[in-house]
């Protein structure tokens, strides 16, 4: 008989689940950080949502940390229900996971993964947002969170080839090409919500002379279940992207204009997924490092007559610059598109998370309210720059920060670094259309 | 002439002008009509969309009650008791994304759609007052078949613009 405990609604926790995750995990990592934290407290400046929610001591990083994870190690997992309904809305309305706190904790505590960890026991329970429970039922039946079958992404990207000829002469999308350069993997946000940004990345694609393709399975590079904590699935869904290249012979996955689906292919998808190395089998390139490659080997070129002349800011995505490495190839993009550049403060690694991350976007509407009270620093460092255009290379931060724009009368202009590039590039006399 | 022919029904009541036009071109041509509601996300990321009954998923329960609400709307404004060439089918997401792809997908031959009629969401519908909003201008620009944008007979222009 299972170990049980139950809470005053009579609803029961499977403690020896709960059990079997923790111990799983009580590795010599996890042990430090939580024996190691003195309380310093110089985490707690470092959150947006301490800053935003007036410093309250509560949500601090190692408050967080301590009263969930830190407690289910203290309980040894006797939790019940209510305890971890109480973690729920710890773990997920008051943590992107963004990082930040690590780089300010003298010890180097990776607080986000514990944060991860628990979100692994209270998922275990059923408890769980349910915007990011419905994709995992997408995940399991499609391969993506959409729940977009095969057939009808193939179609999208024969449609907006259609269109993309237009502006391209002779541009495909090629599909399944076995020995491409490039395995181009997509967020299913752009087949289903804006099919555009296919078009505009076959667009770049090809005036750059890239040898790509799009899989015809595999192809959603995002990995919601990583953020739910379901940890089997996260692993499966990044198995089989990387299988899919690894098939078709193709040495590098180049991941879409998303922050988070970088993190999972290149830094968590291969512990996820089993590989003993925590190496990805096929390198892992972000869209904006082979867009930075592009403008500075000059395989696309800027129409200095298009560059753009108010003033532009720039949104780090965390999985793309404090946790992905590409903060100077993000700015290094801005300098060729850009004239009048302002930079946020703090900025880089530094940057703070819009407040979208770490599966808070498509949490939906019951986190809505809360993730534009923590918004406000975002808000506040974008206000503070002038800029009228922010160009941000990340799904959530783009629909968070349009959120932010309505929220707090912001005025600016959220784009995408493909839609600019796509405007401003000089299209080679023999790729003009007829 | 034509053998499908598609209505994007946005569920206002200014759109009824459309459906009137769509219904008489398919008779005309002995055409099938598709009747298409799409459920507008109301993010681009939530999949959570608004009907009558608030802010809800995109469930297969959802959409079956809406075919049911477009089907009695539609059906009670056709003679024929029990139509056979008409269609009810519903879709979530972007309108102008779901119309081009589903367009695209069935080959229909014709778009017929309705103006956009209201300014404020939570205000009341003005045909006579009809825009352009994002849904027919996407559409008439990138579909592959001609699209007719039907208008109140009302509709007047106003050098005042609004």
């Amino acid at each position: 008989m299972p170990e049980m405990t139950r809470d005053v609604t009579g609803q029961s926790v499977d403690v020896e689940k709960i059990k079997r995750i923790l111990d799983a995990n009580n590795g010599a990592r996890i042990r430090t950080w939580l024996s190691i934290c003195s309380r310093c407290g110089l985490c707690a400046e470092s959150c947006f949502f301490y800053l935003a929610k007036n410093r309250d001591p509560k949500v601090s990083p190692a408050y967080k940390f301590k009263t969930t994870l830190g407690e289910m190690y203290k309980r040894k997992g006797k939790v019940n229900r209510e305890f971890l309904k109480k973690c729920y809305d710890i773990l997920w309305g008051e943590c992107t996971t963004c990082k930040r706190c690590s780089m300010y904790c003298p010890f180097g505590i990776d607080i986000a993964s514990m944060i991860s960890l628990a979100r692994t026991v209270c998922w275990s329970q059923g408890i769980v947002p349910e915007g990011l429970e419905r994709t995992l039922g997408n995940y399991r039946e499609t391969g993506n969170q959409m729940g977009m079958s095969n057939e009808d992404f193939i179609e999208t990207c024969d449609w907006m080839a259609e269109e993309a000829e237009e502006e391209i002469h002779g541009l495909t999308i090629p599909i399944d090409k076995p020995g491409a350069k490039y395995m181009y993997t997509v967020n299913p946000r752009e087949p289903m919500y804006y099919p555009q940004d296919l078009s505009m990345a076959a667009q770049i694609l090809t005036v750059a002379g890239e040898d790509w393709t799009i899989p015809s399975e595999g192809w959603d590079c995002t990995n919601l279940p990583m953020f739910a904590g379901d940890r089997d699935l996260a692993g499966q869904v990044v198995k089989t992207m990387y299988e899919k290249a690894i098939a078709l012979g193709i040495p590098k996955i180049l991941i879409t204009e998303c922050g988070h689906a970088f993190r999972s292919a290149a830094f968590e998808g291969p512990y996820l997924a089993g590989y003993p190395d925590g190496k990805p089998p096929v390198e892992i390139v972000h869209s904006v490092k082979l867009f930075y490659d592009y403008l500075r080997d000059g395989r696309i070129r800027i129409d200095p007559a298009k560059k753009l002349e108010a003033p532009v800011s720039y949104q780090d995505p965390c999985n793309v610059s404090r946790n992905g490495g590409l903060w100077e190839e993000g700015r290094g993009i801005i300098s060729y598109i850009a004239k009048d550049f302002r930079d946020m403060h703090p900025n880089r690694e530094h940057n703070h998370c819009c407040g979208g991350g770490g599966g808070y976007i498509p949490m939906g509407p019951e986190f809505k309210r809360r993730r534009m009270n923590s918004g406000r620093i975002k808000a506040e460092q974008i206000k503070a720059t002038g800029a009228k255009i922010v160009i941000t290379p990340c799904h959530n931060c783009f629909d968070q920060i349009n959120d932010l724009n309505e929220e707090y009368q912001l005025g600016v202009k959220v784009l995408t670094l493909k839609e600019i590039i796509c405007e401003l590039m000089v299209i080679p006399e023999d790729l003009k259309p007829e | 002439m034509y053998n499908k022919v598609l209505f994007c029904a946005d569920l206002y009541a200014s759109s009824d002008f459309a459906f009137a036009a769509a219904l008489d071109i398919a008779e005309r041509s002995e055409a099938e009509l598709i009747i298409l509601h799409v459920l507008e996300s109301r993010n681009r990321y939530s999949g959570q969309f608004i009907t009558r009954d608030g802010e809800v998923w995109a469930s297969d329960e959802v959409i079956e009650k809406l075919k049911g609400v477009l089907k009695a709307y539609y059906f009670s404004r056709i003679e024929a008791e029990d139509p056979e060439n008409v269609r009810i089918e519903v879709r979530a997401g972007i309108p102008w994304v779901e119309i081009l792809r589903f367009a695209r997908k069935e080959a229909v031959d014709l778009v017929v759609m309705a103006p956009y009629t209201i300014k404020d969401p939570r205000g009341e519908a003005t045909p006579e007052k009809a825009r352009v909003g994002d849904n027919v201008k996407e559409v008439t620009l990138r579909a592959r078949c001609p699209v007719h944008v039907a208008t109140s007979p009302k509709q007047r222009l106003t050098l005042k613009g609004d």
